[in-house]
């Protein structure tokens, strides 16, 4: 009993609310670039470079790896849900100002994966940035100053904090 | 990509999932997290079941069992406490070394041992530590020793239209055991991986199980070397022999990843680091005590 054509998708991206028709076996990488979002990279397509990273309930999740029909109903954040030159996230910032990019090929992922780390945890330790950051890879300026810029964006986020501003937008406690 | 997803079903119980599998099982794949429907190279047309809604990813202990459902996800295993808590904390140890933590959030319990890639890192824990594979299919439910399920491919070892719905472990509180993988880096596929795991009983070893992996066709018990180990005390002299026994036995693979030659030389290291490490292990917990 095949029936074969396009299914229906609804999910959040960036905060709205799509009604997609996708292909049954579509990756979410290919459908978010599809739709212009296509700060979401695709590298390797295997899972080993991580430049497709989307935050997928807040959780980082490969999207060359994901099946698009798996995300039914979650909020999927990609990198232009963070902000943009006029307006960017300290995640964003902590990356520039640490000379943390240079192709920028990797960044969306890694700006991706710094945030919901340091929304599970304001103070992660050295070896939890690692683990954290393990599946990202950068061929440009090496991880020393990724590293910086993790530590970095945890001091602009908790200067945010004491400040009284908004915390960056928690991840909907809503299952995959 | 090379698998065409013709229909995509997700299924809201585990009695619809097997209904839909039974309809058309050369037809139906069953979806856990997804990453070979998605790097699969073998071309098909396929009706995909996403397991996903079937209710059956808990992990929870009952009284003589720590039991993992097959939609657990590798991820959910190395945070989850009970199996922090379980044979020393070698499930935890063992599986936070498999891929990166986002793919660890997709693979399933299920999906890693039924594809049962030779360096999954599941399988192996899986025979060391006693653990039974359940199955069930419309018609039947049927449980297996993980021992017996990996003595052949797995895939062939499911019925038409079965389905791996949990695993289980006994809890054995006194089993000490031990893990080590070799890999080119932290989280790249293992080239090597050995669990040990036996029953301290006055000092000496008992009950032994030996597990050899990634350097094998599939995950497999030395059972000379667990021979060879009953009733010793082990120490660095009896660690080394029984990592020379294991080479002598194991029939090594050869790949684009390592030569057999190379597994060869180092596979006895890891055997004696596994062991050494499980002895530690019994000697902190009889100093614990
Ligand atoms: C870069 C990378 C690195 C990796 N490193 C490791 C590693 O170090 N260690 C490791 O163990 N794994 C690793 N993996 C994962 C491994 O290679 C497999 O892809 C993974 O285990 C598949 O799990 P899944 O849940 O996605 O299964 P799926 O792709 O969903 O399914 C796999 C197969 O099992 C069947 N199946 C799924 N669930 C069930 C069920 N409940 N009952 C019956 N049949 C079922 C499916 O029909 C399919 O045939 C890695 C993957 C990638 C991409
Ligand atoms: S494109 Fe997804 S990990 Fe490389
Ligand atoms: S900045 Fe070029 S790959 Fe990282």
């Amino acid at each position: 009993m095949m029936t074969g054509g396009p299914m229906q998708l609804n999910v959040r991206i960036n905060g709205v609310a799509h009604s997609l028709e996708i292909s049954p076996g579509a990756v979410l990488g290919d459908v978010l670039r599809r739709l212009g979002y296509t700060g979401t990279k695709m590298g390797c397509r295997e899972g080993h470079c991580g430049s497709c990273m989307v935050l997928v309930n807040g959780k980082p999740f490969n999207s060359c790896l994901l099946l698009a029909a798996k995300v039914e109903g979650a909020e999927v954040t990609t990198i232009e849900g963070l902000g943009d030159v006029r307006n960017p996230h300290p995640v964003q910032e902590a990356f520039v100002e640490a000379g943390a990019v240079q192709c920028g090929f990797c960044t969306p992922g890694m700006v991706l994966v710094t945030k919901a780390l340091l929304e599970e945890t304001n103070h992660p330790s050295e070896e939890r940035v690692r683990e954290a950051l393990s599946g990202n890879l950068c061929r440009c300026p090496g991880y020393v100053k990724i590293f910086e810029a993790v530590k970095l964006a945890e001091l602009k986020l908790a200067k945010r904090s004491t400040n009284g501003k908004a915390q960056p937008g928690r991840p909907s406690k809503k299952s995959r | 990509m090379p698998v065409t997803v013709t229909d995509y079903l997700r299924p809201s119980s585990l009695k619809e999932a097997l209904a839909l599998l039974a309809e058309d099982p050369a037809k139906t794949i069953a979806v856990g997290g997804g990453i070979s429907v998605v790097l699969s190279g073998a071309p098909r047309r396929v009706r995909a079941v996403d397991l996903q809604h079937t209710g059956i990813n808990e992990i929870k202990k009952t009284k003589d069992e720590l039991c993992l459902g097959a939609m657990a996800s590798l991820d959910d295993l190395v945070k989850s406490p009970l199996c922090g808590k379980f044979a020393g904390g070698v499930l935890c140890e063992g599986l936070r070394t498999a891929a990166t933590e986002p793919i660890r959030r997709l693979i399933t319990v299920g999906g890693n041992i039924v594809q049962c890639y030779y360096w999954a890192t599941l399988p192996p824990l899986l025979i060391a530590l006693d653990g039974r594979v359940h199955l069930r299919s419309v018609e039947h439910r049927r449980t297996v020793k993980a021992s017996e399920f990996f003595a052949r491919p797995p895939m062939r070892q499911l019925d038409r239209g079965e389905l791996i719905t949990e695993v289980s472990f006994p809890l054995l509180p006194k089993r000490v055991a031990a893990f080590e993988k070799l890999a080119k880096t932290s989280n790249d596929y293992a080239l090597i991986h050995v669990v040990v795991s036996y029953v301290p009983k006055r000092g000496k070893v008992s009950d032994a199980r030996v597990v050899v992996a990634a350097c094998t066709n599939l995950p497999v018990r030395c059972a000379e070397v667990e021979s060879y180990l009953e009733g010793q005390t082990i120490n660095f002299a009896v660690a080394k022999e029984a990592g020379q026994l294991a080479t002598h036995h194991v029939k090594l693979r050869g790949d684009f990843r390592a030569s057999s030659e190379y597994r060869r030389r180092v596979l006895p290291v890891l055997v004696q680091r596994a062991l050494l490490k499980a002895a530690k292990k019994q000697d902190d917990f009889i100093t614990n005590r």
